[in-house]
């Protein structure tokens, strides 16, 4: 397949051969000399001070080479945005799941053992388990520097919105519940931590972000960045799970500096599902004003955030739901108000759509009430509110593609919305949703939202990319190596990829936040082009010819000068790297996206460019047990043009599924603060036999600073799926579900809640 | 993972022996779908498995007069595929296909699925509306036990330490009989029911209700039938009122734990809900001469 014609069909993934025979080396996989094996001893208590810990026994294992507690620890707390954890537990627990001790052992069942031989003296303190409890004065404190609990909170005004509410002919009001949802990739959290002699610590870590791992390690083992190496091994699924939000690798990295030399930890799923970083769950409050003609004109938010025992990247999840949502619609007087409260629960972070799914859930309904109210089809009221290209929001943010409305037309067209609207079936309905969603996002390391990737032709002619982003599944690397061929006119089996690795390759900010493809992709691009010129630089020379007249195609230059004579591209790199004061042929490409850094009130442009969606969806409900059957769905994005056809439809029917287990399934349920299922025996998902049919459209759109074009493609399809659901299921049964997940049990109960109103 | 010995032996005069000398040690193994599960989350613990696979004389699905005898060992996927299953009780392929997923329908067998006696699990709720009975084998010598009386609660059973489930037997179905069953789910589909119902209804020439069968499933700590129910269907045509009280009768025999497929309250309304629908389809069919 050449590269022009994979852009069309699409391309098999580049990694994909190496993972469906299983030669891919997972964290799982690796057999280093010596390599032991470790396991976390965990708090059983939400909430508790720590007395004692005594590691005597368990150090008397046979087969036990290192037992590690705090007070191997320099002590020293870390986080995302707030430095609120420790790698091991001092003083106190905070959560079911806090890390207090760990083992390195000559295998898995002697480290075990020893867990079981740690003891420890907890005294028991009061939990808070509730957002709203946690808030309340005189609650127990989670951690005694925020009061009232409160990790974060933001109140940001744009414009004058209690004016605007006044003016507005209809104002509703209501409040959205959503819940955690777990990552649940296939691979769990791991890594492999080698101390060498010079104390300097080596990871094989399965990450989606190697630098900014490298960078939290050090920091929270109080090291030089430089005395730790991450090194990326393939990736079973990351989910904005491996970002290293959490304590595996920081245990691990402990225990090879007690012991001196290699150990492994890969998390059980009992410790994913206790101690990884879920989704945030928020109860959102939504006020809306609206004109008789379905004009939106106001809009008021309060966003409460669970935040759990520790701060994660809860605060921008959080903001992100309190403020993303708004670039959507032709908004301009608005006020969110957000609190990001602590409680003694898993710490809640990243998953795949941020704080997005959240925002969505709230206030598509929402709007969905107005239309409803006002006697408008949802899908005239989402035509007549939503932006269009050249918008800039309230919050800064600035909009050079969007093609949002042909999102809403396609979708609905797809569905069949104005027929199935006029001829209505009995326990049908139909609903729809929209989101926007960040292409790349923060400025991290300095004013900086970039990508570097050294390009290499090898003497053998192959294209060589080496970035620091790395592959975590979701296909990037596939459409990198497509960009690549297709710039230098070269079959995609003519481009080769490297892992990451923070001492070998350029400085990355990670894969996250939808930003692979657009960031990553425009260095590749740029890269391309810069060993495109001088390959048709050599080639001038080798031919004799002007570099003007030559010309490259196919992965060979000719001149028009010559006719007949062409030269491989393998030739150019021999001829660069053969000679004396030779050097192989290469580039540095980079991008750094034109997004701003936010101010405190988060006003800027957050991202280099925006990816829209709608999703259109026909259900039936039956009414005598709750019970909802998606009949059709349609999910129309605007991602700019499509670098790799089958991988973005992989990613937004992966991205639906996700969504669906959202709305529909999946749910972290407590009892006094310990998550009730530790297995997917009690956290079901939804599997292949769930899935319903879905059609996916890509509408034609072109973004200005895209790689040719495109646009991130990684989360936007998780973000509409549960208020379309919600919005068809008020359709079909004129009942509103305000609380994640829907199930048949509140449909059913709704139902008859309504029936029992006169 | 659980370092307990493996053993497979060929006959049932080993696993005898081989029950007898380790007594409560020992755990008897055919699918492994459930025991694997139960032993990697340490909620049984045992040091020898005795595997049930390499036995002779546990397998084949073979027509007995007009009934049908299941061996022990037959995967759910066997049962499905079984042409002589299909033909004489159609309504067990229908069930089976509901059960988990592929590759557990391809390792789970029946002999397992009843000897577990989780009420959460679909086939024995057909299986009790077909009045099926197991053949039961010990060194003392073999019995018959209606399947009815073989679970005694979660996970418990009435059979002795050494017996061995060999078969099912499924007798033959009465001349004017049709039957039905639903798996109700609230979650993903390769989840357990939130309620299961299986209905069988026998006609008498004039097609009147002359005997009925209403199981129910995850509704309680066994599978079990409401007589009651079953009292209520009897005598006519189904009308409006003999299936609400059906319904009824079946909602109150129930005793559901809320879980996070539902709250007791709404498995109970299920059970209002679902009797109804399944024993007019079994009625259907039974008035239909209609086998699925």
């Amino acid at each position: 397949v050449t590269a022009r014609g994979a852009e069309r069909t699409g391309s098999a993934r580049v990694d994909g051969l190496e993972k469906v025979v299983g030669t891919a080396l997972y964290v799982g996989d690796l057999r280093l000399p010596g390599m032991l094996e470790g396991r976390i001893l965990r708090s059983p208590y939400a909430h508790a001070r720590i007395l004692r810990i005594d590691t005597t026994r368990a150090e008397h294992v046979v087969g036990v080479r290192a037992v590690v507690t705090g007070e191997d620890t320099p002590k020293r707390a870390w986080g995302a945005f707030i430095a609120d954890q420790y790698p091991l537990a001092v003083d106190k627990v905070r959560y079911v799941g806090d890390e207090v001790a760990a083992v390195a052992a000559v295998d898995a069942d002697t480290a075990d053992e020893a867990i079981a031989l740690i003891h420890v003296e907890y005294e028991e303190l009061p939990a808070v388990l509730d957002p709203a409890e946690a808030m309340r004065p005189g609650a127990p404190l989670v951690h005694d520097r925020a009061e009232g609990n409160i990790a974060y909170q933001l109140r940001v005004e744009r414009g004058d919105p209690d004016r605007a509410l006044a003016s507005a002919n209809l104002v509703l009001e209501e409040t959205f519940e959503s819940h955690i949802q777990w990552h649940a990739a296939l691979e769990t959290i791991g890594c492999v931590a080698k101390a060498g002699a010079d104390g300097k610590l080596t990871f094989w870590l399965n990450t989606a972000t190697p630098f900014l791992a490298r960078k939290r390690i050090a920091h929270a083992l109080a090291l030089e960045q430089d005395a730790v190496r991450i090194i990326q091994t393939a990736v079973g699924g990351a989910f904005g799970g491996k970002s290293l939000d959490d304590n595996t690798a920081m245990a691990c990295g402990l225990l090879a500096q007690k012991c001196g030399g290699t150990v492994r930890i890969l998390n059980t799923r009992e410790d994913e599902f206790l101690a990884t970083r879920p989704r945030v769950p928020m109860r959102i409050w939504v006020r809306m004003g609206f004109q008789r003609d379905g004009t939106i004109v106001a809009k008021d938010l309060r966003v409460v955030a669970d935040k759990g025992a520790y701060g994660a990247k809860g605060p921008g999840v959080a903001a992100v739901a309190a403020l993303r949502h708004d670039l959507s619609y032709r908004y301009r007087d608005l006020r969110s108000q957000l609190y990001v409260v602590y409680t003694n629960k898993i710490p809640t972070g990243a998953l795949r759509g941020f704080g997005n799914p959240s925002a969505a859930w709230a206030v598509e309904q929402m709007v969905d009430m107005g239309a409803a109210a006002l006697g408008i089809d949802p899908r005239e009221m989402a035509l007549r509110n939503v932006i269009e290209a050249g918008h800039t929001s309230q919050h800064g943010h600035v909009v050079r593609s969007c093609e949002l409305k042909e999102c809403v037309r396609q979708a609905t067209a797809g569905i069949g919305w104005s027929e199935k609207r006029r001829d209505r079936a009995p326990g049908r309905g139909l609903g729809l949703a929209i989101s926007a969603h960040a292409t790349s996002q923060r400025r991290v390391a300095g004013d900086y939202d970039g990508a570097t990737v050294v390009m290499t032709i090898t003497p053998e002619g192959t294209i060589h990319l080496l970035c620091g982003e790395g592959e975590t599944g979701s296909g990037s690397t596939t459409a990198w190596c497509m960009l690549a061929a297709g710039e230098l006119g070269v079959p995609l089996g003519q481009v080769s990829i490297s892992s990451a690795d923070t001492e070998l390759g350029p400085f990355s900010l990670g894969s996250f936040a939808s930003r692979s493809t657009y960031i990553v992709g425009n260095a590749v691009l740029d890269g391309a082009r810069k060993l495109k010129a001088a390959v048709l630089e050599l080639g001038a020379e080798l031919l004799g010819a002007d570099v003007s007249d030559t010309r490259m195609e196919g992965g060979t230059v000719s001149a028009g000068s010559s006719p007949g004579r062409t030269i491989t591209l393998m030739d150019v790199a021999r001829h660069h790297l053969h000679r004396r004061g030779g050097s192989p042929l290469m580039a540095v490409g980079t991008f750094d996206a034109p997004s701003e850094i936010q101010d405190e009130t988060r006003f800027g442009n957050e991202s280099g460019a925006y990816t829209f969606t709608c999703h259109a969806v026909e259900v039936e409900v039956d009414r005598e047990t709750g019970q909802l059957r998606i009949l059709d769905y349609v999910a129309a994005t605007d991602a700019g043009a499509i670098i790799n056809a089958r991988g973005a439809r992989g990613q937004i029917e992966g991205a639906f599924a996700q969504g669906l287990g959202y709305a529909l399934l999946e749910r972290m349920q407590f009892d006094g603060g310990r998550p009730l299922a530790l297995n997917f025996s009690d956290y079901r998902m939804p599997s292949m036999a769930d899935m319903p049919p879905i059609t996916t459209v890509f509408v034609p759109s072109y973004e200005p600073s895209g790689p040719l074009g495109a646009k991130g493609i990684g989360e936007i399809a998780v973000d509409p799926v549960a208020p379309a659901l919600a919005n068809a299921i008020y359709d079909a049964a004129g009942v509103r579900i305000t609380t994640l997940p829907i199930t048949p049990e509140k449909i059913l109960a709704a139902l008859r809640r309504r029936d029992a109103t006169p | 993972v659980t370092g307990a010995t493996f053993v497979r032996p060929r006959t049932l005069v080993e696993v005898h022996q081989l029950l007898a000398a380790h007594g409560d040690d020992a755990r008897l193994v055919s699918g492994g779908t459930v025991i694997a599960l139960l032993l990697r989350q340490r909620l049984l613990a045992c040091s020898v498995l005795v595997s049930l696979e390499a036995v002779e004389g546990l397998s084949g699905i073979d027509a007995e007069g007009s009934g049908m005898r299941i061996g022990a060992l037959c995967t759910y996927r066997a049962i499905e595929r079984s042409h002589i299953a299909r033909r004489l009780h159609p309504v067990i392929a229908e069930t089976v296909a509901h059960v988990a997923t592929p590759r557990i329908r391809n390792q789970g067998t029946i002999g397992g699925c009843l000897a577990i006696a989780d009420p959460h699990f679909d086939l024995p709720v057909t299986l009790l509306a077909l009045d099926a009975t197991v053949k039961i084998a010990s060194s003392r010598g073999t019995r018959e036990l209606p399947l009815e009386a073989l679970a005694l609660d979660y996970y418990e059973t009435a059979l002795e330490p050494g017996e061995v489930i060999t078969a099912v037997v499924v007798p033959p179905a009465a001349a004017h009989a049709g039957f039905a069953f639903t798996k109700f789910l609230t979650g993903s589909v390769e989840d357990y029911a939130a309620a299961n119902v299986a209905v069988g209804i026998g006609l008498d020439e004039a097609g009147a209700i002359i005997d009925a069968r209403v199981v129910l499933g995850a509704l309680g700590p066994r599978v079990f039938r409401s007589m009651q129910a079953e009292a209520a269907l009897r005598g006519a045509r189904p009308t409006e009122r003999s299936l609400s009280a059906a319904a009824e009768a079946a909602a109150e025999a129930c005793d559901p734990d809320a879980d996070t497929r539902g709250s007791s309250e709404y498995k109970r309304d299920l059970v209002r809900v679902l009797v109804p629908r399944v024993a007019r389809e079994a009625f259907r069919r039974a008035t239909d001469g209609d086998r699925p």
